[in-house]
């Protein structure tokens, strides 16, 4: 009878019982809730004897996940990440999250275009790369792994207020990144507002290879010495956020956050360059070891940003849509908009998200594509032709299906594809440089699934 | 910037009909939480940090990375 | 034998079926009458289908329904589900062994001032407040019991 009636419990009693946190229906379900659980992670896990250690094992929610991202020609990462979370007898909740994050292929290296072949120095300085006449110069010497891992803990000080701690950490070969998050959250007004205060802040430090390049001194061959500076260089970031949910009827809620951050320290990117080119022809000009000239990139010490985010969802029936605007600005002179839009319409087992984001920035004070020979004295500290502080604009279109597994437990699979254009004739082009494409167009194809258990 | 904060003041004060606790049931919905696919989110912050100019706005950036 | 094994899974199969609807059926009153609770402990919770912390408190409320039936408590979850389908979906997977009563339209909760879910009423037959909670954690299990047992030991007929 017993055994009849096991079978014939509902599918998904396991989740039910994962979810249970320390469910009091007595020891033996409590061991079910544990052998349920270690099981779902195979049977080769030692069984484990303690009663606490087993309570404190069971009750996690996890999302395991995988990441692809591919852009046409140029950089590829794949990026799997596994995230878990518990909410304990006192309603506390700590989250765990691990991504690891390959990265290879071709990225942009900020010179411009030419009309002769162009030679480069790897940042090891051990090798070079060329690029063909037209093309948009590419560095291919990225073959990166970074793995990061965050946690937070949250936890109630009354019932209408919570605090949630949070830290951060990731490597990869040339950075290291620790961080730290500390908000405050305060429900009122009968649960119709909650207000948040937060604060945070990171610790960078840059390892490029053999040190960072002096900022806006020329890219010399492999033959000759880089004048690098000693060591690693680093930054630190803080930023505070203030936001405010609203309720505003039973199908709808807000958000508005307001987010000031400030950094300082080494914000260049050691791999980036510029090129000088004649006046009249837009050619390379010859180096001084190299058939071209290339500055290093150089960016001011300090960077002030402060963001404005709204974001609607509203029920309708059984869907839902939610809408969001991103306002930014800093003191480099870039400001940005972002918009984005998720329409989510909800089936019994299943439910389809399309989505999408149009994004659109400035380009900073100190961005120039390429600059001419005879500015090169004049150009003041700072000089950047990273496209990603250029003038451009992006699209995302997005679309999500989620649904269940026979066996009771959410999947997702997800698929998006990034369009990111900028300034390509720009009316500065001079000569040659008219010819080609001035910024660096980008298609990328992202899929994602995710598994829920 | 100043009609943003315009309109969170005519929010707040203005159209919030008093909620009962039992009418909370739509707003209990998984996917009307604000942030109901974190582990989404996460990676599209990542992607948009290493490709564009601007990042945050939501929470935290939490942890940079070299691509930036 | 092949017959009688037949017979055998049939009705095996039958008994189950019917346990299984059995403890599927949720015990709804028809009105909430505090009067019949005379020299009970009657402890309101208000619930509903899509609270997370109220899943949570059944298994405890289950517990202590069984455990001071005899002493005179009485447990009456009112559920404020709209749709009194999803309020038997839930009681499926998570059955309640006590009596529950459906308030779609808040009617009962508007009376007790509900602020927030779930709310635990402890009345007396006058209906009559004894203490109230708002909300549920498991690691506060053991202040919620002492005051059952506190107002259990007040009936005249656990006095002796």
């Amino acid at each position: 009878m017993q055994l009849i009636n096991k079978q014939k419990k509902p599918k998904n009693i396991r989740k039910l019982l994962k979810t249970a946190t320390g469910c009091l229906l007595g020891a033996s379900s409590l061991a079910n809730a544990d052998d349920t659980f270690l099981n779902g992670w195979g049977t080769d896990l030692p069984v484990i004897g303690d009663p606490e250690v087993r309570e404190f094992l069971s009750g996690w929610e996890t999302d395991i996940a995988i990441l692809g991202y591919s852009e046409v020609d140029r950089v590829s990462a794949l990026e799997p990440a596994i995230s878990t979370s518990k909410t304990f007898d006192d309603e506390s909740v700590v989250s765990l999250k691990f991504v690891l994050d390959t990265l290879t292929g071709a990225s942009p290296n900020g010179a411009s275009p030419s009309n002769e072949v162009q030679t480069f120095t790897r940042p090891s300085g051990a090798g070079s790369y060329q690029t063909t006449p037209g093309d948009t110069p590419l560095d291919d010497t990225f073959k990166d792994t970074r793995y990061s891992f965050s946690g937070s803990y949250q936890h109630d000080l009354n019932r209408m207020d919570k605090l949630v701690w949070g830290g951060n950490a990731s490597k990869e070969f040339d950075f290291f990144s620790t961080g730290f998050s500390l908000s405050y959250l305060h429900d009122f007004n009968n649960r119709l507002n909650t207000l948040s205060i937060g604060i945070g802040g990171e610790y960078d430090i840059i390892s490029a290879k053999d040190g960072a390049p002096i900022a806006l001194s020329q890219m010399q061959a492999t033959t000759e010495e880089q004048a690098k500076n000693d060591g690693s260089e680093n930054r630190v970031l803080g930023e505070l956020i203030v936001g405010l949910t609203h309720i505003v009827d039973r199908n709808t809620i807000a958000q508005f956050n307001y987010g000031y951050g400030q950094s300082s320290g080494y914000h260049n990117d050691p791999y980036k360059v510029t090129s000088v080119v004649d006046d009249i022809t837009g050619e390379s000009v010859a180096g001084e070891s190299l058939s071209g000239t290339y500055l290093y990139d150089s960016r001011p010490d300090t960077r002030s940003k402060h963001s404005f985010y709204g974001q609607l969802k509203h029920a309708f029936g059984e869907d839902s849509a939610d809408i969001s605007y991103r306002y930014m600005f800093d003191d480099w002179g870039i400001d940005s908009h972002t918009f984005d839009l998720t329409y989510r319409k909800n089936f019994d087992d299943w439910y389809i998200q399309p989505s999408i984001r149009y994004y659109i920035q400035s380009a900073a004070d100190f961005y120039r594509h390429s600059i001419t020979e005879s500015e090169v004295s004049s150009i003041g500290d700072y000089l950047s032709s990273d496209y990603r502080l250029a003038e451009m604009w992006s699209t995302t279109l997005g679309i999500k299906v989620g649904f269940k597994t026979p066996n009771g437990n959410h999947n997702s699979v997800r698929f998006a594809y990034y369009y990111q254009d900028g300034n390509t004739s720009p009316s500065d082009a001079i000569g040659i440089q008219k010819n080609y494409d001035m910024f660096p167009t980008l298609d990328a194809f992202i899929v994602q699934y995710t598994y829920s258990f | 910037m100043k009609y943003f904060m315009l309109i969170t003041i005519i929010f707040i004060s203005g159209c919030s009909a008093n909620l009962e606790p039992w009418e909370r049931d739509v707003l209990a919905r998984e996917d009307m939480e604000l942030n109901n696919a974190p582990l989404d989110s996460a990676f599209d912050d990542h992607i948009y940090f290493s490709k564009e100019a601007s990042s945050g706005g939501r929470g935290f950036s939490g942890g940079g990375c070299g691509c930036n | 034998m092949k017959k009688f094994n037949f017979i055998l899974i049939c009705l095996s199969l039958f008994i189950s079926a019917f346990s299984v609807a059995k403890q599927a059926e949720p015990k709804w009153l028809d009105q909430v009458d505090l009067t019949q609770y005379e020299n009970k402990v009657i402890y309101l919770d208000f619930w509903a289908s899509w609270c997370g912390p109220c899943r949570k408190s059944f298994p405890w409320l289950n517990q202590m329904q069984e455990k001071y039936q005899d002493q005179g408590l009485v447990i009456i979850g009112i559920n404020l589900d709209k749709d009194i389908r999803s309020a038997n979906n839930f009681l499926k997977h998570t059955p309640a062994k006590f009596l529950v009563y459906s308030d779609p339209t808040g009617i009962l909760g508007k009376k007790y001032k509900l602020v927030g879910m779930p709310s635990s009423y402890i009345v007396t037959s006058d209906d009559q407040i004894k203490t109230k909670h708002i909300g549920f954690k498991k690691s506060e299990t053991a202040e919620y019991e002492a005051n059952i047992i506190e107002l259990l030991a007040q009936l005249p007929q656990n006095k002796e």
